[in-house]
């Protein structure tokens, strides 16, 4: 009985630990993420986070307001360049791939008219194989 | 046996549990993508997936922005009132009425009404105190606020940036209910603020605003469905969309413009999005009974 508790709490706190390492390192990526989204941007107030293995995409949706400029920062690790990012229209049309542009950890965009996007996220394969995903907006008019 | 068993599953959910956190997991199958292969679930290292969808809401201070585009005149009087919130009982309750004051902050902030933001902000105080979030965002919020009162786009800016950290809490603390509550009462409120006080004849650019927010209400949807709770709303968030089901929106895609120097991508594609009259009064109307609703 007691040898089933000693292992019953060992579950739970292998598992318990597991999150909060996992919790930890999105929130580490988060602040470094963070300091590219500079003081003329406003943090459009989420967070948000995968956690991705191998070559498993996160997929993000969402609606860029016209007349606005929007500034997205994709990080993973510790060092910029692990995520590539990609936006596309609802038609599946490529609109930017940071992949063109070195892995860039982020990029603006500056929106004419409304328009439904989707972003899709992926480690970088040659730099990582899992890792906490973290997608940060911030806008500007 | 049985303990044999016990033995290998605990020491795989710790090596699996360590491999997730160092970074070396390689266990899942990868995930099906589209909208069809939506699947929920919560990883045991805790973050939600819906088959790796993640949605966004725009921030009330982001709706507040456009709806300055307007010219609609200040009116204080459609911000939740500053007294009697202690009728926010429930964690539910307490969480839409953040977001809603959220979304009246950067309305007063937005149109520089100092005082009254002051008053609002002291209501954040007390509903993250009661959500036991004054750490993630009243400290950081009524620090920021309190020295940049008279500068605009800085009081827009810590409400962004506070607004952020309490979403990183709550979901590094696995409250993702709690979080995709917040957002809804801040979208909510936001979209109310919008309107004004529209009455029978809908400004074409407020209905434009509205019918933007057709796929936004969608994604709030799922949300609500994924991380569940506030069945009442859900249900209300679900009937809204059968008129927004009439907005009309055509798509011309055209070939963005970049500007590498600059880290800059142009998006040239050209978007309308129509609504008839008699829709946007329905969706008007379901937006103010939705906010009563929640307020009452």
């Amino acid at each position: 009985m007691i040898m089933r508790r000693t292992i019953l709490a060992s579950i739970l706190g292998a598992s318990l630990f597991g999150a909060l390492e996992v919790n930890a390192q999105c929130d580490t990526i988060a602040t470094l993420c963070e300091r590219n989204i500079t003081a003329e941007y406003i943090p459009d107030g989420q967070f948000y986070r995968a956690l991705l293995r191998e070559d498993e995409v996160a997929e993000f949706d969402l609606t860029l307001f016209g007349g606005i400029t929007y500034r997205v920062a994709a990080c993973s690790g510790l060092s910029g360049g692990n995520l590539i990012f990609s936006v596309y229209d609802k038609e599946r049309n490529l609109l930017f791939s940071n992949k063109e542009f070195n892995n860039e950890p982020y990029w603006d965009f500056v929106v004419a008219n409304t328009v439904d996007v989707v972003i899709n996220a992926e480690l970088d394969p040659a730099k990582a194989n899992s890792g906490c995903a973290v997608l940060l907006i911030g806008f500007k008019k | 046996m049985a303990l044999r068993s016990s033995y290998k599953f605990a020491a795989l959910l710790a090596l699996g549990s360590a491999m997730a956190a160092c970074g070396g997991g390689n266990n899942s199958e990868p995930v099906a993508e589209g909208a069809d292969s939506l699947r929920t679930a919560v990883d045991p290292d805790g973050v939600v997936k819906l088959g790796n969808k993640l949605f966004s809401i725009p921030s009330p201070v982001q709706t507040i922005m456009l709806a300055s585009d307007l010219n609609t005149p200040y009116a204080k009087e459609l911000t939740l009132p500053t007294e009697g919130t202690a009728r926010f009982v429930t964690k539910e309750q307490q969480a839409m009425a953040l977001g809603m004051y959220g979304a009246d902050l950067a309305y007063t902030a937005s149109y520089q009404d100092a005082q009254q933001a002051l008053k609002v902000l002291k209501v954040i105080e007390g509903l993250s105190g009661q959500l036991n979030m004054t750490n993630a965002l009243g400290k950081n919020l009524l620090g920021g606020f309190k020295q940049h009162l008279n500068n605009r786009d800085s009081l827009l800016r810590y409400t962004g940036q506070a607004f952020r950290a309490a979403d990183t809490y709550l979901k590094s603390d696995q409250q993702e209910d709690v979080s995709t509550w917040v957002l809804a009462g801040g979208w909510i409120e936001s979209l109310y603020l919008t309107l004004g006080a529209t009455g029978e004849q809908v400004d074409p650019r407020v209905a434009a605003r509205l019918a933007e927010q057709r796929h936004t209400l969608d994604n709030l949807v799922l949300l609500l469905e994924k991380t569940g709770g506030a069945p009442q709303l859900l249900a209300s968030l679900k009937e809204l969309t059968v008129p927004y089901r009439e907005v009309v929106s055509t798509y011309t895609f055209v070939e963005p413009t970049v500007d590498a120097d600059r880290k800059t991508t142009y998006i040239n594609s050209k978007t309308s999005a129509q609504i008839t009259p008699a829709a946007a009064q329905t969706i008007i109307e379901k937006v103010r009974a939705i906010r009563s609703a929640i307020i009452a």
